[in-house]
């Protein structure tokens, strides 16, 4: 793919080649350089999945994050703010990654595919976590990231809806780090 | 620390009807800002005042996961030698999280916890059951859910 982009350079400027977008997608900042979740998923905050209703979701769609490497200043960060300065290992030694840490950054994760995609625009409530499984135990310098996928559609009345989902962290070596189910409250398309 | 009474060490130390309580914390506009930023989370109901005033509550809401991860760490921080017992083995997960009231800029949360359940789990560890309630200044809950977390056994689950 370098290489593609070399050929192309040596006919137009360096400037003009990156400049020119690589399909019908919008151009995408520097900063967001395709990572692992861009090349693996279709989901790279640039395609239009935005979703408004209930409607616009089908049991069995699943969406992937880009990944994130946990850093020593997450860790000291997060201690920082919670408050909470006990440093467990991991079974090489590493400082721990807590695992409410890791969840919830693997749950935000999900937030980073799109605005409006994993929840859509008439989201009204959520429900909570039904439940939560931790499982690799993960430390600084790991890599994680999350897919979630619609497992149900429960019609409640005639304006809402509950989507149930099911997420999953992974680590670098598609290890699972931890998965919820959880749901959400959201609006119906008007009849019109 | 050899005693016996109100030590709790290993899985076997525990009983159904523990109760931790924990000291209390005033959630800031700082508190929300830094979360966001860490988890990276800036959904506009946190972070955005004039989005804010449009919803049902009028005002910036703390996101639920700042009550779950401190219902954990106001526990570390206030009961350490129970709550991370010597044979802590890390939390296995938790089951029926319910975020049941929002959490504003100025609320003060505390977490209340009571060991439910005692499983058996496997030869070294075993879990503990804890029903764990987060309550705001004025008593009303705001999080509720059951945590599972791994304890190691006594004698040869102990490694020792």
């Amino acid at each position: 793919m370098d290489g593609h982009r070399r050929r192309r350079a040596n006919a137009k400027s360096i400037r003009d080649a990156e400049d020119e977008p690589p399909a019908p997608v919008a151009r995408a900042p520097a900063s967001r350089a395709p990572g692992r979740g861009a090349v693996n998923g279709a989901a790279s905050g640039t395609s239009p999945l935005e979703k408004l209703y209930f409607e616009d979701y089908a049991v069995g769609e699943s969406f992937e994050s880009v990944g994130r490497t946990f850093t020593e200043a997450d860790l000291v960060l997060y201690s920082m703010f919670t408050g909470d300065w006990d440093r467990l290992l991991t079974s090489d030694g590493r400082w721990k990654v807590p695992e409410m840490f890791a969840y919830s950054v693997g749950l935000c994760l999900l937030l980073g595919i799109g605005r409006f995609v994993y929840m859509p625009r008439s989201f009204i409530a959520f429900y909570g976590f039904d439940h939560i499984t931790f499982g690799t135990e993960i430390g600084i310098g790991d890599t994680i990231r999350s897919t979630v996928t619609v497992t149900d559609l429960v019609e409640r009345d005639e304006g809402r809806g509950i989507i149930v989902w099911r997420h999953e962290t992974v680590d670098q070596h598609g290890r699972q780090v931890c998965s919820s189910n959880h749901r959400a409250l959201c609006g119906r398309r008007g009849e019109q | 620390m050899s005693g016996q009474k109100d030590i709790r060490e290993f899985w076997e130390d525990f009983a159904v009807g523990d109760r931790i309580e924990t000291g209390s914390r005033t959630i800031t506009e700082t508190d929300i800002v830094t979360w966001s930023g860490l988890v990276g989370d800036w959904n506009p109901v946190h972070v955005d005042v004039e989005h804010a005033k449009l919803s049902p509550f009028g005002q910036r809401i703390a996101h639920g996961n700042i009550a779950f991860n401190l219902s954990v760490a106001l526990a570390a921080q206030s009961a350490r030698g129970v709550y991370r017992p010597v044979g802590y083995a890390g939390l296995a997960g938790w089951e029926a999280v319910r975020f049941t009231a929002p959490v504003f800029i100025g609320d003060t949360i505390r977490a209340e916890r009571e060991l439910v359940d005692m499983e058996k789990g496997s030869d070294d560890c075993g879990i503990l059951v804890y029903e764990v309630r987060v309550l705001k200044q004025d008593d009303e809950l705001c999080m509720i859910g059951r945590e599972r977390m791994l304890v190691r056994k006594r004698g040869i689950g102990a490694g020792a």
